[in-house]
């Protein structure tokens, strides 16, 4: 691996280390910007109605019109995988924001107080790792009714214990450092040690674990709304997209796989982005998920 | 009694405390759940008597607390009920189940072990040569396919186009070994895949862990042979984080398992979660949370039990280090 | 000086970099140093010196990547070392067998999940090919040599039940078990707690000298070689900046840098009053080394060679007395 030194001289050191991988990493910040980009914009992209059905065109290979080509209601398939990009972005980014806010304060909690308070935080998250990650999401999902929000949250439960983990441990450590025992003998208040020495100091480590997650939570929502619990029709979602090409795999399988690798491209994006992270913010992170 | 004692005895107690925790909140749950179950099960046209009656026969106008102990009560008798909507005997049906799922997920799950272990060692010990970057590689190709799309996608391969395994369905091995092999191929292969690159980048990262320690040191710095290094003195270590490891990935395949069945159309536990889901199927659904965490809670206690063999501290002191 | 002795090891301009990043971190530059037969030797140094990668570099036990030797020759017994690979089978009959290691950290040096008669009869095992049963008894007499109370009864236990004093006894008693010509102890006592520091220097010394076994203790504190050493390397920044006899060395210190470690520890036969005189400054980071003396910016006695010429290498400071500096800061103590 070669280094540009002329470059990176007046880059900071953690921006250095996060494109140390070099070609691999512009590629990842490159497909997420690309999704990114496809999400926000989706309406001036492409001139069809993601929903709109034109029985018509149904199930059509690509074509100058249809890129690729149309599915079984004759909706474009390009225009509904831009589309589908936004609740991929939109369920993974909320869904890890909730669960990193509603695990900080929990780990805060668990970890400052370590008391009955902490003892209680600690045995609900054990509980929680005690029924499979896919499994505790659909049922919280089927408690929330389905749509974006009911899926969101149901997403964002299903992470909390990692975050709230990971927070309680920072906060251990952290707690039992000089600097944080002077302040106890200054007579400072619990709540202002812990929103201006505490919490600055497990930040990194938390937006690490937040980045990380994120691919997770691509995967995750692609599988619930595969299994159909998740996004329902028409509404495009990469995973009932693949869901609703699956009965054309046999005569057209670009319907199955289109889907499939937008969401292997954003999720490897965004592990690698993640990875990349650790190694500049919290190396101790790497691998861990 | 010993510290090892006190250690299994806190440790089981803990196990039995968090089932308990686990059966009022899954009990819990149901009763909270939106739409009414006894509306749901005899239809919205059923009269009003008719639904009184079902109400009083599952003790729904009980006080919740002699509820959840008639419920509990039953759950441990092995009576979880009819099904709402299969109309079948819960007990009956998980029980047909349960081997169908186990013959896809335990080959699955030894498979995966073992290249997971071997490959992460080889990559620990070799690091950067070309075993160690093609793991690399993997995983990270791999960490971001979704288990239902890669079996789609060997389906697609393996029966669409190369016509030479079956798509769908499921033989059983005490039937058809043949037809087993043939039909569990594919699931048993997708399960394989994303668990044993996991397990071998979890294998790598432990490996290098130890091989950093300070007593692999001393035992190259007295002359031990590579092999005597790295598999005595460096394997024996990252027995516990391993083993705590597959621990855990016995829960995701249990998840995992859940698609499966779904993209290859086998009727194994996953499957029924799913229709229960579907159905809202309540009574099923609650059973067979119960059922996988009181699985999963029995091996994390296995675990911590045989902590104790693993780490001489925790035989001596009850505790690590 | 007496009888010369036979020389047992001697390295020649040995250099070894890390590559960290991109950028080298010279970490032994162009080291020399020799070990004759019965003699103990002190390394001493601040930490970060490079006194524990040579000693490291020695036995081939560098981590690489990222460290590579770079160049350099360890005679040891006449065979250059380095000639052979980390781990061939060459290597490893010197390791353990004719140079045996003690590290630092006694509290992690053993691994945890075995019984210390494993971890010391599998090295006789290894080296002597003795049985497994003869090999127990041997450790269990190693272990008594190195007054370890009960040993029968100690070689069933595990590390984590013994204190660090015990596990630093054990260590020492697997480096002397096999009869080793060198014993290389990188700072054994630095990790113990202050009585049993002494103990532990006492029974090493005690069993060299026993065994006319060498002997090269590594450590920052001077006081701990001073009544031990037969002759003392100074080492700075990747280089040794000064070598004699231990007590020529400590009355004529003729280095600014041996000067000033001196003048930073308090002696026992020194004035009570006499001030404490820390370095001033801080070890210099090894990646952006010039040609020029590594020491010059904390020196107290800078001239115009130091800044206009190369580092200048040692050149004699007296009988067996070595010094890497321009300047003659003993002031006449000695003739030329």
């Amino acid at each position: 691996m070669e280094k540009r030194p002329k470059k990176s001289n007046h880059l900071s050191p953690a921006v250095r280390t996060f494109f140390n991988r070099g070609a691999i990493v512009y590629f990842a910040v490159g497909v997420a910007a690309l999704f990114l980009l496809c999400a926000l914009c989706a309406g001036w992209l492409t001139p069809y109605d993601p929903n709109k059905n034109v029985i018509a065109e149904a199930v059509q290979g690509p074509s100058m019109k249809h890129i690729f080509g149309t599915d079984e209601f004759g909706r474009d398939v390009l225009t509904r995988l831009i589309y589908g990009s936004r609740i991929s972005l939109a369920s993974s980014l909320m869904a890890c924001g909730f669960a990193a806010i509603s695990g900080m304060l929990l780990g805060l909690l668990s970890g400052y107080y370590e008391g009955a308070v902490g003892r209680v935080i600690l045995r609900y998250v054990d509980l929680q790792l005690s029924i499979p990650p896919l499994l505790f999401t659909i049922i919280i999902g089927m408690f929330l009714g389905k749509g974006l929000t009911g899926l969101i949250i149901a997403l964002g439960f299903g992470l909390i214990p990692s975050f709230v983990r990971l927070m309680h441990s920072q906060v251990l450590a952290i707690k039992n450092s000089d600097f944080i025992t002077a302040l106890r003998l200054g007579n400072i208040g619990d709540w202002q040690i812990i929103f201006n020495h505490l919490l600055p100091n497990t930040l990194a480590p938390m937006i690490t674990m937040f980045a990380m997650n994120l691919g997770t939570t691509v995967m995750l929502e692609s599988t619930i709304s595969f299994l159909g619990i998740g996004i329902q029709q028409p509404t495009a979602s990469w995973g009932n997209m693949v869901a609703d090409g699956e009965k054309f795999l046999f005569t057209s399988p670009l319907l199955c796989i289109l889907p499939g690798v937008c969401v292997v491209l954003l999720t490897v994006a965004f592990n690698i982005i993640g990875d990349s992270l650790a190694d500049a913010l919290d190396p101790r992170l790497r691998g861990k998920l | 009694m010993n510290n090892y004692g006190t250690y299994i005895v806190k440790k089981a107690g803990d196990a039995i405390f968090s089932i308990f925790l686990i059966s009022v909140a899954v009990f819990l749950l149901v009763h909270l759940m939106p739409g009414d179950p006894v509306r749901a099960m005899l239809g919205y046209e059923a009269d009003e008597a008719a639904v009184q009656a079902a109400r009083e026969t599952l003790h729904l106008n009980d006080p919740l607390i002699k509820q959840y102990f008639i419920w509990a009560g039953n759950f441990l008798k092995g009576d979880f009920g009819q099904s709402l909507v299969l109309k079948t005997d819960i007990f009956q049906t998980i029980a047909t189940r349960i081997p169908v799922s186990l013959s896809i997920t335990l080959p699955a799950f030894v498979i995966s072990t073992v290249i997971g272990i071997v490959v992460g060692t080889i990559s620990a010990t070799h690091r950067g040569s070309f075993a160690d970057q093609s793991l690399t590689v993997f995983v990270t190709a791999f960490g971001g396919v979704p288990d239902f799309w890669i079996g789609i996608m060997l389906m697609f391969i393996f029966s669409v186009k190369l016509g030479i395994l079956p798509a769908m369905g499921y033989v059983s091995p005490w039937e058809d070994m043949g037809g087993y092999l043939k039909h569990a191929a594919l699931p048993v292969l997708v399960l394989t895949i994303t668990s044993f690159a996991w397990i071998g980048r979890q294998m790598r990262t432990c490996m290098l862990d130890v091989l950093n320690q300070d007593y692999i040191r001393t035992a190259r710095a007295n002359g031990l042979p590579a092999s005597l290094v790295h598999y005595k003195h460096g394997m024996r270590n990252t027995l516990i984080p391993v083993v705590t490891l597959l621990v855990l990935q016995v829960r995701s395949l249990v998840g995992g398992s859940l698609l499966i069945k779904q993209v290859f159309s086998i009727a194994g536990m996953g499957r029924l979660i799913y229709t229960s889901v579907a159905s809202n199927d309540y009574l099923t659904i609650q059973a067979l949370t119960m059922i996988i965490a009181v699985f999963v809670i029995a091996c994390n206690l296995l675990l911590d039990l045989s902590y104790g063999f693993m780490d001489p501290r925790i035989r001596a002191r009850g505790k690590r280090s | 000086m007496g009888e010369e002795k036979k020389t047992l090891l001697e390295v020649k301009d040995l250099r070894v970099s890390f590559f960290v990043d991109g950028s080298e971190i010279k970490s032994v530059g162009g080291v020399s140093y020799q070990v004759r037969e019965q003699e103990i030797i002190a390394i001493v140094g601040e930490s970060g010196c490079g006194k524990s990668v040579t000693q490291m570099s020695t036995l081939q036990l560098i981590p690489s990547p990222p460290g590579r030797i770079l160049g350099g020759e360890i005679l040891f017994e006449g065979k250059n070392l380095l000639s052979f690979k980390p781990e061939s089978r060459e290597m490893r009959r010197i390791r353990g067998k004719k140079i045996s290691m003690i590290f630092q950290e006694p509290m992690t040096s053993l691994n945890p999940v075995f019984t210390i008669g494993n971890q010391i009869s599998e090295v006789i095992r290894l080296h002597k090919g003795v049985n497994r049963r003869e090999a127990w008894e041997e450790g269990t007499k190693a272990l008594e040599a190195v007054g370890i109370p009960d040993p029968a009864a100690r070689m069933k236990n595990y590390p984590f039940e013994m204190s660090g004093g015990m596990r630093q006894r054990v260590l020492i008693a697997i480096a002397v078990a096999c009869g080793s010509r060198l014993i290389i102890a990188d700072e054994p006592t630095t990790a113990l707690d202050v009585t049993t520091q002494a103990q532990v220097m006492e029974l090493l010394v005690r069993l060299v000298r026993e065994k006319g076994t060498s002997l090269i203790v590594v450590t920052h504190n001077l006081g701990l070689v001073a009544r031990y050493a037969d002759r003392i390397y100074v080492m700075y920044a990747g280089r040794v900046v000064e070598s004699g006899c231990t007590k020529d060395l400590l009355k004529h210190p003729s280095h600014p840098y041996t000067k000033g470690l001196l003048g930073s520890v308090p002696r026992l036969d020194g004035d009570r009053n006499q001030e404490l005189i820390p370095i001033r400054g801080v070890p210099p980071k090894l990646d952006g080394l010039t040609d020029r003396c590594a020491f010059l910016p904390r020196c107290p006695y800078p001239c115009e060679a130091c800044k206009n010429r190369p580092y200048p290498g040692l050149r004699p400071a007296g009988e067996n007395h070595m010094t890497a500096c321009y300047v003659d800061i003993q002031g006449g103590d000695y003739d030329e």
